[in-house]
């Protein structure tokens, strides 16, 4: 074998040193509570922060208990109703901005702002716009919907919000892909006669498929994810709890009100590989769509 | 069919928000493309050639003035109705489409009765394909493809709706030197071959030379000059087209014209019956140099270039505001490398007088060559 010379162990040893800080904090803040988690969800919360392991007990409970099936189908369900919309509306707002309108900076910023704002904030405004007594939206339309205690409407609202929290940012990232498009291909596309919609579809989706992928991965993980909002839109005494409830408030509950740390690791777990299978399908069928042709 | 431009003009306003008033990119701008013919339009580069090219397929709308394909008037035409096949300098390709996808892309966006059938379709595009020798690439993607190849691509798709005109937006400024001189062939042959009504746009004048059939000069947006290559530099109408055409450039003289002889520093150079007194500037072409020891211009040599077929001779002359003039001679004339001095008779149908001021050609009468 090939001695390694000074310079490339010079050079590995400084490329370390420079990504330490990262990889240490990966290791404390990531990795190594995911490990805990793991082990936790094997193991019985005793008092006083101990844990006793007792194999797969957690799970059987956690795969018998209704409320877990619901929080789940809540999740998904809550990613069907934010991502293909929150995509669709997206991509609308970027190509909009990326045309030749009138002051289009400035609705850059302002479709931008909601990222700015605390999500606490925003769950608090929306969550007043919403009022089934005193909200801004049944009393314009004069009509008495309980937005936020209606069973069948908790969860569609909140994916409103998500919508709503997300459009700006999400556009942002598409518009930078929008303009890499070279304008000629464009020309060329009107020259040879293809229609708006056509030369949608034929340049402007493809060109910008790779950035949308991405936007996907990110919007379908941070969905599965969702927590503060859910958490700040419907509180502990909403009659509709259940029917809003995602896995990670679930989690929360158990975690940190119930105490029961063992079982709350379990569904972390189980969120970890419900994204782990969603992402691994998503590269699998990104092959069929996403053009990486430049 | 002809096409004709007719007091074509385009402003564009200011660039920058502060910035009041127009930029004229056009201006009243008139020419003819005889039928079947391949013009080149050339210019340095801002003189307003591309924004024209944009203007005849239709992607400019102009400010004012007309655009005919024959007795059509296709002003207000859209682009895609004008049947123009269009070459773009970086050639515009669907990257994730293969080249077959590519050469199709025109024909399947035609409706009504001009929608030829899938078969139709795919008879037309190897056709196309055929005709620019990219029958074997058909798969692939432009990626895949170099520059030359890219560009046979793009020159397929633009042919394969049988345009009326056929388009060229700088076609050989992205290949190498090697390909350039191999291309600008194959363009003329491909020109020839389907016979259709071509313009390039370039700022080469050796490309727009050694391929067209005619020449249009542009310089910031105005018409200088057009007609056959050969005789736009045998007669150029002022200085810059003088200066533009021709390598080497031709070399430049402050003068003066007094009583019929053109004076340079102070030497009586050369008669110029008919020129009125003035002060010219006179242009001496690379080849208008005959030297000759009683040669009325001396100049200071500097070097000798031998270049196998010819001599190029690089010496100073006063009234030489470049510093430096090249003359290119047969090499049978043998001028001894270590001389100081060098003299020079100039050959009239070589030289060329223009205003000091208007930069307007200057006739002279030429007088009959006495047999030598």
């Amino acid at each position: 074998m090939q001695k390694t010379s000074k310079l490339a162990r010079d050079g590995a040893k400084w490329g370390l040193i420079m990504v330490a800080p990262t990889i240490i904090g990966l290791l404390v803040l990531n990795i190594w509570p995911f490990i805990q988690a793991i082990y936790m969800s094997f193991s019985k919360s005793l008092p006083f922060g101990l844990f006793e392991f007792e194999g797969i007990d957690n799970y059987v409970e956690m795969f018998q208990n209704v409320e877990f099936w619901k929080a789940t189908w809540n999740t998904i369900l809550f990613c069907i109703l934010t991502v293909p919309v929150g995509i669709f509306l997206a991509l609308l707002v970027a190509v909009l901005l990326n045309s030749k309108i009138r002051g289009r900076t400035t609705f850059r910023a302002i479709f931008f702002l909601p990222m700015v704002v605390a999500p606490a904030a925003v769950a608090m405004v929306w969550k007043w716009i919403f009022n089934s007594q005193y909200g801004i939206i049944n009393s314009v339309f004069g009509v008495n919907v309980g937005w936020l205690t209606d069973s069948r409407l908790v969860l569609i609202t909140c994916a409103i919000v998500q919508i709503w929290s997300n459009i700006g940012y999400d556009a942002v990232l598409l518009l930078a892909g929008l303009q890499n498009v070279s304008a000629t291909l464009y020309e060329a596309a009107n020259l040879d006669g293809a229609s708006k919609v056509k030369q949608f579809f034929s340049i402007t989706l493809p060109m910008v498929s790779p950035t949308l992928f991405v936007v996907m991965i990110m919007r379908l993980m941070s969905s599965l994810k969702v927590f503060d909002l859910i958490y700040m839109m419907v509180d502990d005494a909403n009659p509709a709890l259940n029917d809003a409830q995602s896995l990670m408030s679930l989690f929360y509950r158990q975690s940190f009100i119930a105490g029961d740390k063992g079982y709350a690791s379990a569904i972390v777990v189980w969120t970890v590989l419900l994204i782990g299978v969603v992402t691994i399908f998503q590269f699998i069928g990104q092959k069929k769509w996403v053009n990486y042709e430049v | 069919m002809n096409i004709t431009l007719q007091e074509l003009t385009k402003r564009f306003p200011a660039r920058g928000r502060k910035a009041k008033g127009e930029t004229t990119a056009v201006d009243s701008l008139s020419f003819t493309i005889p039928d079947g013919m391949l013009v080149g339009l050339l210019g340095p580069s801002g003189c307003g050639k591309s924004t024209t090219l944009n203007m005849i397929c239709g992607l400019e709308t102009p400010t004012s003035g007309h655009i005919f394909f024959g007795e059509e008037d296709v002003t207000a035409l859209p682009p895609e109705l004008r049947g123009v096949g269009m070459v773009f300098q970086n050639y515009a390709l669907y990257p994730h489409l293969t080249v077959m996808q590519n050469i199709l892309f025109p024909l399947e966006n035609l409706k009504g009765k001009a929608r030829p059938t899938r078969e139709q379709m795919r008879d037309r595009a190897l056709e196309a394909a055929r005709l620019v020798q990219i029958e074997d690439l058909l798969d692939r993607r432009p990626k895949e493809l170099s520059g030359g190849q890219q560009q046979r691509v793009a020159i397929a798709r633009a042919l394969v709706k049988m345009p009326r005109v056929l388009l060229l937006d700088e076609p050989l400024s992205n290949l190498d030197a090697r390909l350039r001189l191999q291309t600008r062939e194959e363009i003329c042959k491909i020109q020839k071959k389907t016979g259709i009504t071509t313009l390039f746009v370039t700022h080469d004048q050796e490309e727009a030379m050694s391929i067209s059939d005619r020449i249009v000069v542009m310089k910031e947006g105005v018409l200088m000059q057009q007609g056959a290559p050969q005789q736009v530099y045998d007669d150029p109408a002022n200085l810059f087209v003088a200066k533009f055409l021709g390598t080497p450039p031709i070399n430049v003289f402050e003068g003066e014209v007094k009583g019929g002889m053109l004076t340079l520093a102070g030497q009586k150079v050369l008669p110029v019956p008919g020129a009125p007194d003035r002060r010219v500037w006179a242009g001496v072409r690379p080849e208008g140099f005959v030297p000759a020891a009683d040669g009325a211009l001396t100049c200071e040599l500097s070097r000798v270039e031998v270049l196998g077929r010819d001599v190029s001779i690089v010496c100073a002359h006063p009234a030489c505001p470049a510093g430096t003039l090249r003359a290119i001679l047969r090499s049978e004339h043998e001028v001894d490398p270590a001389a100081k001095q060098v003299s020079f008779a100039l050959r009239p149908e070589k030289t060329f007088l223009f205003d000091r001021e208007t930069e307007v050609r200057i006739p002279f009468a030429v007088p009959a060559p006495a047999g030598d």
